[in-house]
């Protein structure tokens, strides 16, 4: 790739270095392999800072960049450059630390679930519930109107307590009481167990 | 993340998934995000920006 030195530069290199960690993560998201998703950011990184001139300024860079790195991902995904990876694929990675032994149980089954959501789905929950993005904003980096975005986000939703409810992980587990099972509680029974728990106090 | 574009309404147990849902994300995303940054992608950066200019 050939770099003009004479293009203006409207992005700024530490505002670039802030937004590296986003990148990784995004990416990480996209193609569920540590490698692979740095080499995206690489990508990403060379086409942003050759593309600088397009950057308005005043306007999110995390979400021109994303949008940036979502197109590099699709191209080479479209030219089969990439081998998109099982869910059991050992590179992606465990949790590293989690507070207690039940919320690692919890976040070690939401990532089974995730990764078995079709890779827009992915995308769309991390855009909007992670990354902080607003459904605009990823409607604009999906390049598809915002209400395309929140049917996604609203199935993906779905298909997840789904799959924790009746799918595949459902056994995994040996508690008396699954995690699923409190969280789809009913508010009155949950209010109950507030109240009896504030009496034995 | 919470309104079902569907129905377009909410259930209370909806809120319950929706407040989990965003800290198994958040847990998830951050988990990366706090990780460090490869020194060659902070160069690279560093690199083509001086040839730039």
């Amino acid at each position: 790739m050939v770099l003009e030195a004479t293009q203006s530069r409207n992005v700024d290199d530490q505002d670039l270095i802030a937004c590296v960690p986003h990148l990784r993560a995004f990416a990480r998201f996209l193609t569920g392999n540590r490698e692979r998703a740095d080499d995206l950011v690489q990508d990403t990184i060379v086409r942003a800072l050759t593309a600088a001139h397009q950057f308005q300024r005043g306007t999110n860079l995390k979400a021109w960049m994303f949008t940036i790195l979502r197109n590099q991902h699709y191209n080479d995904v479209r030219k089969a450059r990439v081998r998109l990876q099982s869910l059991d694929d050992p590179s992606i990675d465990e949790p590293a630390a989690a507070p207690s032994q039940e919320a690692r149980l919890e976040f070690g089954d939401f990532r089974r679930a995730f990764w078995q959501l079709a890779e827009n789905q992915r995308e769309v929950l991390i855009l909007i519930g992670a990354s902080g993005l607003s459904y605009e904003q990823a409607a604009r980096i999906c390049n598809c109107p915002t209400g395309t975005i929140k049917s996604r986000v609203s199935r993906a939703r779905r298909e997840l307590l789904r799959t924790l409810r009746d799918g595949p992980l459902v056994g995994r587990r040996e508690e008396d009481e699954p995690f699923i099972e409190r969280l789809t509680l009913p508010l009155g029974r949950i209010f109950a167990r507030a109240v009896e728990a504030a009496a034995k106090a | 993340m919470d309104d079902d574009a569907d129905s377009g309404k909410t259930r209370p147990t909806d809120h319950v998934m929706d407040r989990w849902l965003r800290r198994q994300l958040k847990l998830a995303y951050d988990e990366v995000v706090d990780e460090p940054v490869p020194e060659e992608l902070l160069d690279l950066v560093e690199e083509i920006g001086r040839r730039i200019g």
